[in-house]
Protein backbone atom coordinates (compact mmCIF):
# COMPACT_ATOMS: atom_id res chain seq x y z
CA UNK A 1 0.00 0.00 0.00
CA UNK A 2 1.48 3.10 -0.82
CA UNK A 3 2.10 5.87 1.49
CA UNK A 4 0.86 9.72 1.76
CA UNK A 5 2.51 10.99 4.87
CA UNK A 6 0.43 14.25 4.46
CA UNK A 7 -1.72 16.69 6.68
CA UNK A 8 -3.67 19.50 4.89
CA UNK A 9 -4.63 22.64 6.68
CA UNK A 10 -6.39 25.78 5.32
CA UNK A 11 -4.47 28.71 6.16
CA UNK A 12 -6.54 32.10 7.11
CA UNK A 13 -5.08 34.47 4.09
CA UNK A 14 -6.50 31.34 1.37
CA UNK A 15 -3.23 28.98 0.51
CA UNK A 16 -3.85 25.27 1.44
CA UNK A 17 -0.97 24.16 3.18
CA UNK A 18 0.33 20.45 2.92
CA UNK A 19 2.67 19.40 5.47
CA UNK A 20 4.84 15.92 5.52
CA UNK A 21 5.45 13.81 8.87
CA UNK A 22 8.74 15.03 8.49
CA UNK A 23 7.94 18.62 8.30
CA UNK A 24 8.75 19.06 4.55
CA UNK A 25 5.97 21.41 3.05
CA UNK A 26 4.32 22.52 0.14
CA UNK A 27 1.32 25.16 -0.58
CA UNK A 28 -1.57 24.75 -3.36
CA UNK A 29 -4.46 25.88 -4.50
CA UNK A 30 -8.25 24.86 -3.93
CA UNK A 31 -8.42 22.69 -7.34
CA UNK A 32 -5.47 20.48 -6.01
CA UNK A 33 -7.84 19.48 -2.89
CA UNK A 34 -10.90 19.04 -4.72
CA UNK A 35 -8.71 17.03 -7.65
CA UNK A 36 -7.13 14.63 -4.22
CA UNK A 37 -10.22 14.28 -3.18
CA UNK A 38 -11.58 12.89 -6.39
CA UNK A 39 -8.31 10.79 -6.21
CA UNK A 40 -7.36 11.81 -9.80
CA UNK A 41 -4.53 14.64 -9.51
CA UNK A 42 -2.71 15.74 -12.19
CA UNK A 43 1.00 13.47 -13.77
CA UNK A 44 2.53 16.35 -12.79
CA UNK A 45 1.16 17.05 -9.50
CA UNK A 46 1.74 12.94 -8.63
CA UNK A 47 5.77 13.46 -9.78
CA UNK A 48 6.32 16.42 -7.47
CA UNK A 49 4.35 13.96 -4.67
CA UNK A 50 6.51 11.40 -5.43
CA UNK A 51 9.88 13.21 -6.23
CA UNK A 52 9.29 15.50 -2.79
CA UNK A 53 9.03 12.09 -0.49
CA UNK A 54 5.32 13.34 0.02
CA UNK A 55 4.10 9.95 -1.69
CA UNK A 56 6.46 6.92 -1.26
CA UNK A 57 5.39 3.57 -3.22
CA UNK A 58 5.07 0.48 -1.05
CA UNK A 59 8.04 -1.53 -2.85
CA UNK A 60 10.26 1.78 -2.32
CA UNK A 61 13.08 1.08 0.57
CA UNK A 62 14.46 3.46 0.17
CA UNK A 63 12.43 6.26 0.20
CA UNK A 64 10.60 4.53 3.44
CA UNK A 65 14.04 4.64 5.25
CA UNK A 66 14.30 8.18 3.85
CA UNK A 67 11.00 9.17 5.41
CA UNK A 68 11.77 8.11 8.99
CA UNK A 69 15.28 9.29 9.17
CA UNK A 70 13.41 12.64 8.12
CA UNK A 71 10.82 12.11 11.04
CA UNK A 72 13.97 11.17 13.37
CA UNK A 73 15.57 14.18 12.61
CA UNK A 74 13.34 16.01 14.61
CA UNK A 75 12.45 14.44 17.09
CA UNK A 76 14.62 15.88 20.48
CA UNK A 77 17.12 13.21 21.57
CA UNK A 78 17.56 14.12 24.99
CA UNK A 79 20.63 12.58 26.04
CA UNK A 80 23.21 13.62 29.50
CA UNK A 81 22.16 15.99 32.49
CA UNK A 82 23.55 18.99 31.47
CA UNK A 83 21.66 21.64 32.04
CA UNK A 84 20.87 22.90 35.82
CA UNK A 85 18.28 25.58 37.02
CA UNK A 86 19.50 25.98 40.64
CA UNK A 87 17.51 28.51 43.01
CA UNK A 88 20.18 29.35 45.83
CA UNK A 89 17.40 31.34 47.27
CA UNK A 90 13.45 32.24 46.81
CA UNK A 91 14.03 35.35 48.67
CA UNK A 92 13.44 38.86 46.29
CA UNK A 93 14.18 42.76 46.74
CA UNK A 94 11.19 43.22 44.57
CA UNK A 95 7.29 42.18 45.13
CA UNK A 96 5.78 41.87 41.30
CA UNK A 97 1.81 41.36 41.64
CA UNK A 98 2.45 38.40 38.91
CA UNK A 99 6.01 36.79 40.19
CA UNK A 100 5.69 33.06 39.17
CA UNK A 101 7.60 31.65 42.00
CA UNK A 102 5.92 33.47 44.91
CA UNK A 103 9.06 34.76 46.25
CA UNK A 104 9.92 35.14 49.58
CA UNK A 105 10.05 38.49 51.41
CA UNK A 106 14.07 39.69 51.39
CA UNK A 107 14.14 39.08 55.57
CA UNK A 108 12.78 36.16 55.49
CA UNK A 109 14.90 33.45 56.91
CA UNK A 110 14.77 29.64 56.01
CA UNK A 111 14.56 30.12 52.10
CA UNK A 112 18.15 29.89 51.19
CA UNK A 113 20.59 27.04 50.45
CA UNK A 114 21.88 25.51 53.91
CA UNK A 115 25.88 24.83 53.19
CA UNK A 116 24.28 21.34 53.51
CA UNK A 117 22.56 21.75 50.25
CA UNK A 118 25.50 23.97 48.61
CA UNK A 119 27.31 20.55 49.67
CA UNK A 120 25.21 18.76 47.58
CA UNK A 121 24.88 20.54 44.93
CA UNK A 122 28.70 20.58 44.60
CA UNK A 123 28.73 16.71 44.78
CA UNK A 124 25.99 16.27 42.30
CA UNK A 125 28.02 18.39 39.65
CA UNK A 126 31.17 16.31 40.37
CA UNK A 127 28.63 13.39 39.14
CA UNK A 128 27.58 14.85 35.84
CA UNK A 129 28.75 12.50 32.46
CA UNK A 130 29.24 15.64 30.20
CA UNK A 131 31.96 18.00 28.86
CA UNK A 132 29.28 21.01 28.50
CA UNK A 133 27.33 22.70 31.53
CA UNK A 134 24.68 24.91 31.25
CA UNK A 135 23.77 26.49 34.33
CA UNK A 136 20.68 29.01 35.20
CA UNK A 137 20.78 30.77 38.50
CA UNK A 138 17.07 31.70 38.90
CA UNK A 139 15.45 32.97 42.30
CA UNK A 140 13.57 34.73 44.14
CA UNK A 141 16.55 36.95 43.36
CA UNK A 142 19.64 35.04 43.05
CA UNK A 143 22.12 37.76 42.95
CA UNK A 144 21.34 38.06 46.44
CA UNK A 145 24.15 35.17 47.55
CA UNK A 146 26.80 35.87 44.77
CA UNK A 147 28.51 33.35 47.46
CA UNK A 148 26.64 30.53 46.30
CA UNK A 149 26.84 31.12 42.63
CA UNK A 150 30.52 31.83 42.91
CA UNK A 151 31.34 28.15 44.91
CA UNK A 152 29.13 26.91 41.87
CA UNK A 153 30.66 28.39 38.97
CA UNK A 154 33.91 27.21 40.55
CA UNK A 155 33.07 23.50 40.96
CA UNK A 156 32.48 23.48 37.56
CA UNK A 157 35.37 24.46 36.19
CA UNK A 158 36.16 20.77 35.26
CA UNK A 159 34.04 21.04 32.31
CA UNK A 160 34.95 21.50 29.10
CA UNK A 161 32.45 24.29 27.71
CA UNK A 162 30.59 26.02 30.66
CA UNK A 163 27.95 28.37 30.15
CA UNK A 164 26.01 30.48 33.63
CA UNK A 165 23.31 32.55 33.09
CA UNK A 166 22.13 34.44 35.77
CA UNK A 167 17.97 35.71 35.89
CA UNK A 168 18.21 38.85 37.71
CA UNK A 169 15.97 41.87 38.09
CA UNK A 170 19.02 44.42 38.00
CA UNK A 171 18.03 46.20 40.96
CA UNK A 172 21.13 46.21 43.33
CA UNK A 173 24.34 45.34 42.24
CA UNK A 174 27.17 45.44 44.75
CA UNK A 175 31.35 44.68 44.17
CA UNK A 176 30.06 40.81 44.39
CA UNK A 177 27.59 40.91 41.84
CA UNK A 178 29.73 42.90 39.55
CA UNK A 179 32.77 39.98 39.97
CA UNK A 180 30.70 37.39 39.07
CA UNK A 181 29.38 39.31 35.88
CA UNK A 182 32.84 39.81 34.72
CA UNK A 183 33.10 36.40 34.25
CA UNK A 184 32.62 35.44 30.70
CA UNK A 185 30.95 32.60 30.20
CA UNK A 186 28.23 33.78 32.46
CA UNK A 187 24.71 35.64 30.95
CA UNK A 188 22.63 38.17 32.04
CA UNK A 189 18.99 37.68 31.75
CA UNK A 190 16.90 40.27 33.11
CA UNK A 191 13.15 41.72 32.85
CA UNK A 192 12.48 44.40 30.87
CA UNK A 193 8.47 45.42 31.01
CA UNK A 194 8.36 46.85 27.57
CA UNK A 195 8.35 50.73 28.20
CA UNK A 196 10.06 51.93 31.52
CA UNK A 197 6.86 53.45 31.79
CA UNK A 198 4.85 49.90 32.19
CA UNK A 199 7.95 47.96 33.95
CA UNK A 200 7.73 50.84 36.79
CA UNK A 201 3.92 50.04 36.87
CA UNK A 202 4.45 46.21 37.00
CA UNK A 203 7.92 45.81 38.62
CA UNK A 204 10.27 48.35 40.46
CA UNK A 205 7.64 51.05 41.29
CA UNK A 206 9.68 54.12 42.40
CA UNK A 207 13.23 53.04 41.75
CA UNK A 208 12.82 52.04 37.93
CA UNK A 209 15.76 54.85 37.50
CA UNK A 210 17.89 52.40 39.95
CA UNK A 211 17.21 49.99 37.28
CA UNK A 212 17.48 51.67 34.18
CA UNK A 213 20.59 52.73 35.50
CA UNK A 214 22.00 48.99 36.08
CA UNK A 215 20.76 47.90 32.75
CA UNK A 216 22.87 50.69 30.98
CA UNK A 217 25.83 50.42 33.60
CA UNK A 218 25.94 46.05 32.55
CA UNK A 219 25.66 46.91 28.94
CA UNK A 220 27.87 49.98 28.95
CA UNK A 221 30.69 47.68 29.93
CA UNK A 222 29.52 44.38 28.55
CA UNK A 223 27.85 44.90 25.45
CA UNK A 224 24.55 43.66 24.94
CA UNK A 225 25.31 40.59 23.56
CA UNK A 226 25.95 39.32 27.38
CA UNK A 227 22.44 40.60 28.15
CA UNK A 228 18.74 39.54 27.38
CA UNK A 229 15.80 41.34 28.68
CA UNK A 230 12.73 39.61 28.67
CA UNK A 231 9.51 41.49 28.38
CA UNK A 232 6.15 40.34 30.77
CA UNK A 233 2.96 41.81 28.65
CA UNK A 234 -0.31 41.93 30.02
CA UNK A 235 -2.54 41.36 27.19
CA UNK A 236 -5.67 43.50 28.83
CA UNK A 237 -2.90 46.37 28.76
CA UNK A 238 -0.37 46.34 26.68
CA UNK A 239 2.19 48.76 25.64
CA UNK A 240 2.48 50.54 22.74
CA UNK A 241 4.56 48.62 20.16
CA UNK A 242 6.87 51.28 19.09
CA UNK A 243 7.63 52.26 22.33
CA UNK A 244 8.81 48.76 23.54
CA UNK A 245 10.75 48.55 20.37
CA UNK A 246 12.26 52.09 21.19
CA UNK A 247 13.29 50.99 24.94
CA UNK A 248 14.95 47.81 23.67
CA UNK A 249 16.78 49.37 21.06
CA UNK A 250 18.34 52.17 22.92
CA UNK A 251 19.50 49.88 25.03
CA UNK A 252 21.15 47.64 22.19
CA UNK A 253 18.93 44.99 22.43
CA UNK A 254 17.92 43.04 19.58
CA UNK A 255 15.85 40.07 20.64
CA UNK A 256 12.96 40.57 22.22
CA UNK A 257 11.07 37.86 23.49
CA UNK A 258 7.32 38.72 24.19
CA UNK A 259 5.69 36.75 26.77
CA UNK A 260 2.15 37.23 28.00
CA UNK A 261 2.02 37.07 31.90
CA UNK A 262 2.57 32.80 32.72
CA UNK A 263 -0.45 31.28 34.54
CA UNK A 264 2.08 30.51 37.70
CA UNK A 265 2.54 31.60 41.20
CA UNK A 266 0.94 34.95 42.72
CA UNK A 267 -0.03 35.41 38.77
CA UNK A 268 -2.13 32.25 39.31
CA UNK A 269 -4.05 34.27 42.16
CA UNK A 270 -3.70 38.12 41.15
CA UNK A 271 -4.02 37.47 37.27
CA UNK A 272 -6.83 34.74 36.84
CA UNK A 273 -7.65 36.07 33.23
CA UNK A 274 -4.11 34.65 32.19
CA UNK A 275 -5.76 31.26 32.54
CA UNK A 276 -7.18 31.27 29.03
CA UNK A 277 -5.07 32.03 25.94
CA UNK A 278 -6.42 35.89 24.62
CA UNK A 279 -7.05 36.75 21.29
CA UNK A 280 -5.58 40.12 21.70
CA UNK A 281 -2.01 38.69 22.70
CA UNK A 282 -2.27 36.71 19.08
CA UNK A 283 -3.38 40.48 18.05
CA UNK A 284 -0.78 42.15 19.72
CA UNK A 285 2.01 39.78 18.76
CA UNK A 286 1.19 39.72 14.77
CA UNK A 287 0.76 43.71 15.09
CA UNK A 288 4.27 43.40 17.09
CA UNK A 289 6.16 41.10 14.73
CA UNK A 290 4.71 42.94 11.46
CA UNK A 291 6.02 46.08 12.96
CA UNK A 292 10.07 44.62 13.17
CA UNK A 293 9.80 43.55 9.74
CA UNK A 294 8.74 47.10 8.71
CA UNK A 295 11.69 48.29 10.53
CA UNK A 296 13.88 45.98 9.84
CA UNK A 297 13.27 46.84 6.07
CA UNK A 298 13.54 50.67 6.40
CA UNK A 299 16.90 50.14 8.37
CA UNK A 300 19.14 47.42 8.05
CA UNK A 301 21.62 47.88 9.63
CA UNK A 302 20.07 46.19 12.55
CA UNK A 303 17.69 42.81 12.93
CA UNK A 304 15.40 43.21 15.38
CA UNK A 305 13.47 39.64 16.31
CA UNK A 306 10.77 38.81 18.38
CA UNK A 307 12.46 35.81 19.86
CA UNK A 308 9.47 33.11 19.97
CA UNK A 309 8.40 33.65 16.51
CA UNK A 310 12.54 32.92 15.82
CA UNK A 311 12.42 29.60 17.43
CA UNK A 312 8.95 28.61 15.82
CA UNK A 313 10.94 29.87 12.07
CA UNK A 314 13.64 27.60 13.12
CA UNK A 315 11.59 24.47 14.29
CA UNK A 316 10.08 24.38 10.29
CA UNK A 317 13.45 24.81 8.60
CA UNK A 318 15.79 23.65 11.07
CA UNK A 319 15.11 20.54 12.58
CA UNK A 320 17.55 19.43 15.78
CA UNK A 321 18.83 22.85 15.74
CA UNK A 322 16.08 24.57 18.44
CA UNK A 323 16.06 23.01 21.87
CA UNK A 324 14.01 25.42 22.94
CA UNK A 325 12.04 23.14 26.00
CA UNK A 326 9.12 24.52 25.36
CA UNK A 327 8.73 23.65 22.01
CA UNK A 328 10.28 20.26 21.51
CA UNK A 329 9.11 16.68 20.53
CA UNK A 330 8.99 14.38 22.31
CA UNK A 331 9.82 16.60 25.86
CA UNK A 332 11.29 14.16 28.04
CA UNK A 333 11.00 15.53 32.10
CA UNK A 334 14.27 15.22 34.38
CA UNK A 335 16.37 13.89 32.06
CA UNK A 336 18.66 16.86 30.03
CA UNK A 337 17.75 19.18 32.27
CA UNK A 338 16.93 19.46 36.02
CA UNK A 339 15.80 22.41 38.71
CA UNK A 340 17.50 22.49 42.75
CA UNK A 341 15.31 24.16 44.20
CA UNK A 342 16.31 26.63 47.91
CA UNK A 343 15.34 23.67 49.55
CA UNK A 344 16.71 20.75 47.39
CA UNK A 345 13.77 19.77 46.16
CA UNK A 346 14.35 18.26 42.53
CA UNK A 347 11.70 19.92 39.61
CA UNK A 348 11.60 18.38 35.94
CA UNK A 349 10.56 22.06 35.22
CA UNK A 350 10.98 25.69 36.56
CA UNK A 351 7.17 25.56 35.85
CA UNK A 352 6.53 22.37 38.11
CA UNK A 353 8.58 23.92 40.90
CA UNK A 354 5.86 26.93 40.47
CA UNK A 355 2.86 24.74 40.65
CA UNK A 356 4.46 22.88 43.85
CA UNK A 357 4.80 26.54 45.08
CA UNK A 358 1.49 27.53 44.30
CA UNK A 359 0.10 24.44 46.34
CA UNK A 360 -1.50 23.62 43.03
CA UNK A 361 0.46 20.08 42.66
CA UNK A 362 3.49 18.32 43.66
CA UNK A 363 5.77 17.29 40.78
CA UNK A 364 8.79 17.13 42.98
CA UNK A 365 11.34 14.76 42.46
CA UNK A 366 12.59 13.95 45.22
CA UNK A 367 15.98 15.88 46.75
CA UNK A 368 19.18 16.73 46.33
CA UNK A 369 21.51 13.61 46.66
CA UNK A 370 18.48 11.55 45.62
CA UNK A 371 17.80 9.52 42.89
CA UNK A 372 14.83 10.93 40.98
CA UNK A 373 14.10 8.79 38.68
CA UNK A 374 10.94 6.86 40.08
CA UNK A 375 7.54 6.85 39.88
CA UNK A 376 6.37 10.12 39.36
CA UNK A 377 9.14 10.33 37.10
CA UNK A 378 8.22 7.73 34.69
CA UNK A 379 4.91 8.82 35.07
CA UNK A 380 5.75 11.86 33.98
CA UNK A 381 7.68 10.92 30.64
CA UNK A 382 4.93 8.92 29.58
CA UNK A 383 2.95 11.73 28.60
CA UNK A 384 6.01 13.61 27.39
CA UNK A 385 5.22 13.54 23.64
CA UNK A 386 2.95 14.43 21.07
CA UNK A 387 3.35 11.29 18.89
CA UNK A 388 0.10 9.15 18.81
CA UNK A 389 -2.37 11.66 20.24
CA UNK A 390 -5.42 11.73 18.08
CA UNK A 391 -5.42 15.45 17.35
CA UNK A 392 -1.75 15.71 17.40
CA UNK A 393 -1.52 13.49 14.30
CA UNK A 394 -4.23 14.95 12.69
CA UNK A 395 -2.66 18.67 12.79
CA UNK A 396 -0.24 19.97 10.29
CA UNK A 397 2.20 21.08 13.03
CA UNK A 398 2.52 18.31 14.67
CA UNK A 399 6.46 17.87 13.53
CA UNK A 400 6.94 21.23 14.58
CA UNK A 401 5.29 21.62 17.66
CA UNK A 402 6.35 20.29 21.10
CA UNK A 403 4.49 18.78 24.47
CA UNK A 404 3.66 20.96 27.54
CA UNK A 405 2.46 18.20 29.68
CA UNK A 406 2.69 21.04 32.79
CA UNK A 407 1.37 23.50 31.04
CA UNK A 408 -1.57 21.47 30.97
CA UNK A 409 -1.19 20.59 34.58
CA UNK A 410 -1.13 24.18 35.57
CA UNK A 411 -3.94 25.16 33.86
CA UNK A 412 -6.81 22.23 33.62
CA UNK A 413 -5.36 19.70 36.48
CA UNK A 414 -4.53 16.88 34.12
CA UNK A 415 -2.45 16.08 31.26
CA UNK A 416 -5.33 14.13 29.19
CA UNK A 417 -7.34 17.35 28.35
CA UNK A 418 -8.03 17.12 24.26
CA UNK A 419 -4.74 19.06 23.48
CA UNK A 420 -7.03 21.26 20.89
CA UNK A 421 -8.75 22.25 24.24
CA UNK A 422 -5.42 23.63 25.60
CA UNK A 423 -3.62 27.20 25.64
CA UNK A 424 -1.07 25.34 24.67
CA UNK A 425 -2.88 24.44 21.30
CA UNK A 426 -4.43 27.61 20.64
CA UNK A 427 -1.78 29.30 20.82
CA UNK A 428 0.39 27.34 18.63
CA UNK A 429 -1.98 26.91 16.58
CA UNK A 430 -2.28 30.66 15.69
CA UNK A 431 1.27 31.21 15.62
CA UNK A 432 2.12 28.79 12.77
CA UNK A 433 -0.97 29.80 11.39
CA UNK A 434 0.94 33.10 11.31
CA UNK A 435 4.51 31.97 11.31
CA UNK A 436 3.15 30.51 7.34
CA UNK A 437 1.24 33.69 6.59
CA UNK A 438 4.27 35.51 6.42
CA UNK A 439 6.42 32.27 4.58
CA UNK A 440 3.96 32.55 1.87
CA UNK A 441 3.59 36.18 1.93
CA UNK A 442 5.70 37.67 -1.56
CA UNK A 443 6.44 41.18 0.42
CA UNK A 444 10.25 41.42 0.03
CA UNK A 445 10.46 43.42 3.43
CA UNK A 446 8.70 40.20 5.10
CA UNK A 447 11.23 37.77 3.36
CA UNK A 448 14.29 39.58 4.24
CA UNK A 449 12.96 39.54 8.00
CA UNK A 450 12.42 35.59 7.85
CA UNK A 451 15.80 34.96 6.13
CA UNK A 452 17.66 37.08 8.58
CA UNK A 453 15.97 35.37 11.48
CA UNK A 454 16.54 31.81 9.94
CA UNK A 455 20.81 33.37 10.11
CA UNK A 456 20.87 33.18 6.14
CA UNK A 457 23.18 34.94 4.18
CA UNK A 458 21.18 35.92 1.60
CA UNK A 459 17.23 35.99 0.80
CA UNK A 460 16.28 33.34 -1.40
CA UNK A 461 13.38 34.61 -3.98
CA UNK A 462 11.14 32.02 -1.93
CA UNK A 463 11.06 30.03 1.19
CA UNK A 464 7.89 28.14 0.96
CA UNK A 465 7.40 25.44 -1.85
CA UNK A 466 4.17 25.97 -4.35
CA UNK A 467 2.36 23.50 -6.29
CA UNK A 468 0.02 25.77 -8.80
CA UNK B 1 -22.71 35.78 9.43
CA UNK B 2 -21.47 33.52 6.40
CA UNK B 3 -23.16 30.21 6.22
CA UNK B 4 -22.32 27.54 3.26
CA UNK B 5 -24.43 24.53 2.85
CA UNK B 6 -22.21 21.55 0.80
CA UNK B 7 -23.40 18.12 -0.20
CA UNK B 8 -21.79 15.66 1.59
CA UNK B 9 -19.83 12.76 -0.41
CA UNK B 10 -22.20 9.74 -0.42
CA UNK B 11 -18.98 7.10 -0.01
CA UNK B 12 -17.41 7.97 2.86
CA UNK B 13 -19.96 8.45 5.90
CA UNK B 14 -17.14 7.51 8.44
CA UNK B 15 -14.63 9.89 7.23
CA UNK B 16 -17.50 12.76 7.18
CA UNK B 17 -18.24 11.92 10.86
CA UNK B 18 -14.72 13.08 11.80
CA UNK B 19 -14.62 15.40 9.96
CA UNK B 20 -16.99 17.78 11.08
CA UNK B 21 -15.10 16.30 14.45
CA UNK B 22 -11.80 17.90 14.12
CA UNK B 23 -12.97 21.19 11.77
CA UNK B 24 -14.89 22.54 14.82
CA UNK B 25 -11.54 22.36 16.94
CA UNK B 26 -8.63 23.13 14.85
CA UNK B 27 -10.78 25.57 13.39
CA UNK B 28 -12.87 26.95 15.88
CA UNK B 29 -14.08 30.14 14.46
CA UNK B 30 -16.35 27.27 12.36
CA UNK B 31 -19.60 25.35 13.15
CA UNK B 32 -21.55 22.59 11.67
CA UNK B 33 -24.62 20.73 11.94
CA UNK B 34 -25.60 18.02 9.35
CA UNK B 35 -28.86 17.69 7.38
CA UNK B 36 -29.54 14.44 5.52
CA UNK B 37 -27.05 14.61 2.60
CA UNK B 38 -26.08 18.17 3.24
CA UNK B 39 -23.69 19.99 5.40
CA UNK B 40 -24.40 23.70 6.78
CA UNK B 41 -20.86 25.03 8.00
CA UNK B 42 -21.59 28.36 9.67
CA UNK B 43 -19.18 31.66 11.12
CA UNK B 44 -19.15 34.94 12.06
CA UNK B 45 -15.47 35.50 10.90
CA UNK B 46 -15.25 33.61 7.86
CA UNK B 47 -16.83 33.75 4.17
CA UNK B 48 -18.52 31.56 2.31
CA UNK B 49 -16.25 31.01 0.50
CA UNK B 50 -13.20 29.99 3.30
CA UNK B 51 -15.81 27.65 4.80
CA UNK B 52 -15.87 26.10 1.77
CA UNK B 53 -12.36 25.85 1.67
CA UNK B 54 -12.15 24.91 5.21
CA UNK B 55 -14.68 21.92 4.92
CA UNK B 56 -12.33 20.48 1.91
CA UNK B 57 -9.40 20.63 3.43
CA UNK B 58 -10.28 19.45 6.61
CA UNK B 59 -12.39 16.31 4.53
CA UNK B 60 -8.96 15.70 2.67
CA UNK B 61 -6.81 15.17 5.93
CA UNK B 62 -9.53 13.08 7.90
CA UNK B 63 -8.86 10.90 4.47
CA UNK B 64 -5.56 10.90 4.18
CA UNK B 65 -5.35 10.41 8.24
CA UNK B 66 -6.81 7.56 7.88
CA UNK B 67 -5.22 6.35 5.08
CA UNK B 68 -1.70 6.70 6.29
CA UNK B 69 -2.69 5.90 10.07
CA UNK B 70 -1.45 2.32 10.03
CA UNK B 71 1.97 2.87 8.26
CA UNK B 72 2.32 6.26 10.27
CA UNK B 73 2.77 4.31 13.53
CA UNK B 74 4.25 1.92 12.11
CA UNK B 75 7.58 4.38 10.70
CA UNK B 76 7.29 5.97 14.88
CA UNK B 77 7.17 2.51 15.99
CA UNK B 78 10.01 1.67 14.68
CA UNK B 79 11.74 4.79 15.96
CA UNK B 80 11.02 4.00 19.31
CA UNK B 81 12.30 0.33 19.15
Amino acid sequence: MNFAPLRVRALPQGAILHVNDSGHFFASGDDFVQRSLEGGVEPTEARFLKRMGHHIESRDALGMAAHAYQVASRLTRADKLDYLILVPTLRCNLSCSYCQVSRAPINQIKFDWTPEHLTLVLEFLDTLLTDRIKVEFQGGEPTLRPDLIKAVMERCQRFKERQFVICTNLHELGEDQWRLFDCPELYISTSLDGDLITHQRQRTGKETNQFEANLEAVIDRYGSDKVSALPTIDPRNPPNIDSVIDTFTRFGLTSIFLRPINYQGFARKRHGYARDPHMRWNEYHQNFVRKLIQRNWIDRSQVLEETYLSVCLRRIFQPGIERHVDLRNPNPMGVDYLVVDYDGTLYPTDEARMLSRSGVIDLSLGQIGEDWRGEKWAELNKHSTNQFDPACERCTYQPYCGRDLVDDIARYGRVDIERTQTAFCQRQLAIFDFVFELIYDEDPATQYSLSRWLRLDGTPASLGQRLS
Amino acid sequence: MARCVLKLPMDSAAGVEMTIHWLVRFYPQASATVDGHSIQLQSDSLSAVQLERIWHAALLNELQWTAARAQRRDVLQGLVQ
